[in-house]
């Protein structure tokens, strides 16, 4: 296993908003973690990243335990995260946001890799120099994948990445997505609120409600079931 | 030539050249007095603004100040060192607290680190009010020698003492223009803007933050050890909270937006306005509440960005619509941070 969460607890002002999960993923997978506002998705992620410790449990990447390893040291471990909303540096130039991307790295592949990513997102060359403020929100959203991927990361962890994006850019995210995961091999780790995209980029599934695992499998399973479809691809 | 280029290769050496000359444009003690005190204020309020663009608030800058000012006192007169060894000594010192307490105070939040900082400056102020055996207390200490003469130059007027302290300044200024053109300029934009963010591409945020704090506290403390030397006298009341607070002003009015020239134009104007209207030390005080106030709400950039206010005003005029706002300071101020 990649990653392997066993019983992660998390509580926010004493507060419980991860009541005890267990996931896992797998070397190359795409796993989605499905569910609505407030189900302790985007907690996951942080407790992952070491934004926030978790109370009690495990967190295994690789073979070595990391959940009590400081947020700074987590990318070096090979965990890239994009987050939900605030995920660029909004005063620094796009070309800026890339090069902070590599800053744990140590090699002088950078401006090759920087490039590399101008060659996949032409419309970021195009923006390279302004402000990633000024950036549409798909432009960010991409912008943001890109800076992930320039710490080279075996994991990467998505937040909402169609979250306020417009249909037309939403349905180029899961391209986007299945690009990284087969031709650079990176494992994806997505949280999404859209379970139709969701499911079918992903290969399994958690469904998450309040803090629980309600539901959990492979997506061809998950898509003919009964509460699934009532609840989440509803309309 | 760029306008850019024009800039850096005009406009920087006439300035150099401007503050190099200022004490003979302005032959007179009492002028010479006042440039002294903008260029020591200018330290204290670059450093300000240097903790500022980490994304830390401080209130209680003029203790550090008041460390280096306090250590120097104690090594010339009780130590016997020759002040050209007690400043940096005292600067070190300051960096030392600086780092002590940034290491401590710099977990905190936002708000509770301006009141971590307001606090420590009042420990360092009251600590010297109630030791009058070895700091002298509310009375002061009194006779801290002059500089020892160097290159031939006696401190017996204003001159040495300007260009003294110009010379610290122009070692911040130059301290800091290169951190910023480093990769340490990136880190430390990063980590005022989306803190998290940093941490999670690997920035070491308490690392960079107590460096910055770090810096800043050794620039005040030498401007503390050339202050003590310059007046020849130190009394708690010069480093009051207010002394801080007026520090912070300086950053501010100047704009914050503005890493170097902003405090340095911010303390400029700040010194020379009471001054011109011959306000008493109780009415400049309210006059800079006034004045603080009307940049806040008017050129809420900062004086600097008053050009570019200037074109939004216009803009704003010919479009008929509300003035968007420019930069406000506590857009910088985010919670959580």
């Amino acid at each position: 296993m990649l990653l392997e969460l066993k019983e992660i607890k998390v509580h926010y002002d004493g507060l419980e908003a991860v009541k005890g999960i267990s996931m896992n993923v797998a070397e190359g997978e795409i796993v989605a973690v499905l569910g609505a506002n407030g189900a302790g998705k985007s907690t996951i992620l942080r407790a992952i990243v070491g934004l926030k410790a978790p109370t009690s449990g495990e967190i295994w990447f690789k073979g070595e335990r990391i959940d009590r390893v400081a947020a700074q040291s987590i990318i070096r471990k090979g965990i890239a995260l994009v987050p939900e909303g605030r995920k660029l540096f909004p005063h620094m130039s796009v070309h800026e946001n890339l090069q902070i991307g590599a800053y744990a790295r140590k090699d002088k592949d950078i401006a090759k890799d920087i490039e590399e990513m101008y060659e996949h997102f032409p419309i970021l060359r195009e923006r390279r120099s302004l402000d990633a403020e000024s950036l549409s929100g798909g432009e960010q959203q991409m912008a943001a994948i890109a800076r992930a991927l320039m710490a080279k990361p075996d994991l990467l962890l998505l937040d909402e990445p169609t979250l306020g994006l417009s249909p037309l850019v939403r349905a180029e995210i899961p391209k986007i997505v299945r690009d990284i995961n087969q031709k650079r091999g990176v494992s994806i780790l997505l949280v999404e609120q859209n379970a139709r995209l969701a499911l079918r980029l992903a290969s399994r599934a958690y469904v998450l409600e309040t803090g629980t695992i309600s539901l959990e499998g492979d997506t061809e399973t998950l898509l003919s079931d009964e509460r699934i479809k009532r609840v989440y691809l509803a309309g | 030539m760029s306008r850019r280029e024009l800039a850096k290769w005009v406009g920087l050496p006439l300035l150099a050249l401007l503050f190099l000359a200022a004490p003979f444009i302005f032959n007179d003690p009492y002028y010479q007095h006042l440039l002294i005190l903008i260029c020591t204020w200018s330290i204290l309020a670059l450093g300000f603004l240097l903790i500022l663009s980490v994304g830390q608030f401080t209130i209680g800058h003029a203790g550090f100040m008041a460390i280096g000012a306090y250590a120097s006192a104690l090594l010339t007169t009780k130590v016997g060192v020759s002040f050209w060894f007690a400043l940096p000594l005292a600067a070190v010192i300051a960096a030392i607290f600086g780092a002590v307490m940034g290491w401590v105070m710099l977990r905190a939040r936002m708000g509770a680190f301006l009141l971590l900082t307001l606090c420590f400056a009042e420990v360092v102020r009251l600590t010297i009010v109630y030791w009058p055996s070895l700091l002298g207390g509310r009375a002061g200490f009194p006779n801290i020698p002059r500089p020892d003469a160097i290159f031939g130059m006696a401190f017996d007027s204003k001159f040495p003492y300007y260009y003294l302290i110009l010379f610290l300044l122009a070692v911040m200024v130059f301290v800091i223009y290169r951190m910023d053109r480093s990769k340490f300029g990136l880190t430390f934009k990063s980590i005022a803007q989306n803190p998290p963010l940093a941490q999670s591409v690997g920035v070491h945020l308490m690392r960079y933050k107590i460096l910055a704090f770090t810096v800043a506290c050794f620039f005040a403390g030498a401007a503390g050890s050339f202050y003590a030397h310059y007046l020849t006298f130190l009394s708690p009341e010069y480093f009051t909270v207010w002394k801080s607070l007026i520090v912070q002003m300086y950053a501010i009015i100047g704009g914050i937006g503005f890493m170097i020239a902003g405090p340095i134009a911010g303390a400029a104007f700040l010194v020379v306005l009471p001054e011109l209207l011959r306000a008493t030390e109780t009415f400049s005080f309210i006059l800079y509440g006034a004045v603080f106030i009307l940049v806040i709400f008017f050129i809420p950039g900062g004086l600097l960005s008053l050009p570019q206010q200037v074109g939004v005003w216009r803009q704003a005029l010919r479009r008929r619509a509300k003035i968007p706002g420019g930069i406000r300071p506590w857009q910088y101020l985010r919670p959580g941070s």
